[in-house]
């Protein structure tokens, strides 16, 4: 038992980083701006080996559709919840299906692979 | 003297009741996927014209974690390298690069069919969370110089995508 507990403690405690958006389903809504619409992503990093992600909008075959936001790139420290608010035009509003946080890094001097994380929404 | 004992007991259990409070502690539960990069891989250079994530190799695998609050909501796609994020200038572009991913640890039982219903094309692996839990995903990947070629010194970055989209 006591072997069992040191190699789960061994195999548990590395550290390990994560990438947190939500909600899984969004919704444009009107905004301000007359044929603009908007949406509301939350991003939590809880990634300690970055702090950067891209925002990204794609239709069902994942090509990109132009968005506004505050940023393309949003720099957000880790353990930190950020509240993003995306625009598109009124005119996407039927292609857009995803909307996307993908990490970025910075270069590095290491031989190593990166993981990159993205999460996508939905569109419903 | 039994009297002032009892009106200060009473006057303390006021005290403590004016203090009292129910402190709540709320949350939700929603259908929420999170990506954990649980060991960043490490190239191991066996041969001067590989670079290898094997343990024999000298390398670490890179392994992914995934948590699903609800099963169902979400595919993981998994994405091995196939280029380099940053390299020495490489002198050909002859660079083979191979790779596998592969279900390493889960939460549930279940998960493990995983494995079979795997849907793999080009250098992508997708996996449909059906199991609401934790998912440990393990990415090989290595990358082979062109004949009789070393590779330059200097730092490689490959970089392994993790997604998660929504269904």
């Amino acid at each position: 038992m006591k072997k069992f507990l040191i190699v789960m403690l061994v195999a548990f405690c590395g550290p390990s980083w994560a990438h947190e958006m939500s909600p899984t389903y969004l919704e444009f809504a009107p905004s301000y701006i007359n044929n603009v619409l908007k949406t509301t992503i939350e991003l939590f990093n809880r990634r300690e080996d970055t702090n950067y992600y891209e925002i990204e909008v794609y239709d069902n075959d994942r090509n990109p559709i132009s968005f506004v936001a505050n940023s393309k790139i949003i720099n957000i420290d880790y353990l930190e919840k950020k509240s993003i608010d995306v625009y598109i035009k009124q005119s996407d509003k039927g292609r857009v299906v995803y909307v996307c946080t993908l990490s970025r890094f910075v270069k590095e001097d290491v031989t190593k692979t990166n993981v990159s994380s993205r999460i996508c929404s939905k569109v419903k | 003297m039994f009297k002032k004992v009892l009106l200060v007991m009473a006057g303390l259990s006021v005290a403590t009741a004016a203090n009292a409070d129910n402190p709540t502690i709320r949350g939700t539960v929603a259908s929420k996927c999170s990506v954990y990069t649980t060991t960043q891989g490490v190239y191991g250079n066996p041969s001067p014209d590989v670079l290898s994530t094997d343990a024999v190799s000298g390398g670490v695998q890179p392994i992914v974690r995934y948590d699903v609050a609800i099963g169902d909501y979400y595919y993981g796609r998994i994405t091995y390298p196939d280029a380099f994020a940053s390299s020495p200038t490489l002198t050909s572009s002859a660079v083979e690069w191979a790779g596998d991913v592969d279900v390493s640890q889960v939460s549930v039982p279940a998960m493990s069919a995983y494995t079979n219903s795997v849907v793999t094309y080009d250098n992508t692996f997708q996996y449909d969370l059906t199991e609401a839990g934790s998912t440990w995903f393990k990415v090989s990947s290595s990358a082979t110089y062109g004949y009789n070629q070393a590779f330059p010194a200097g730092s490689y970055v490959a970089n392994v995508v993790a997604e998660c989209i929504a269904k």
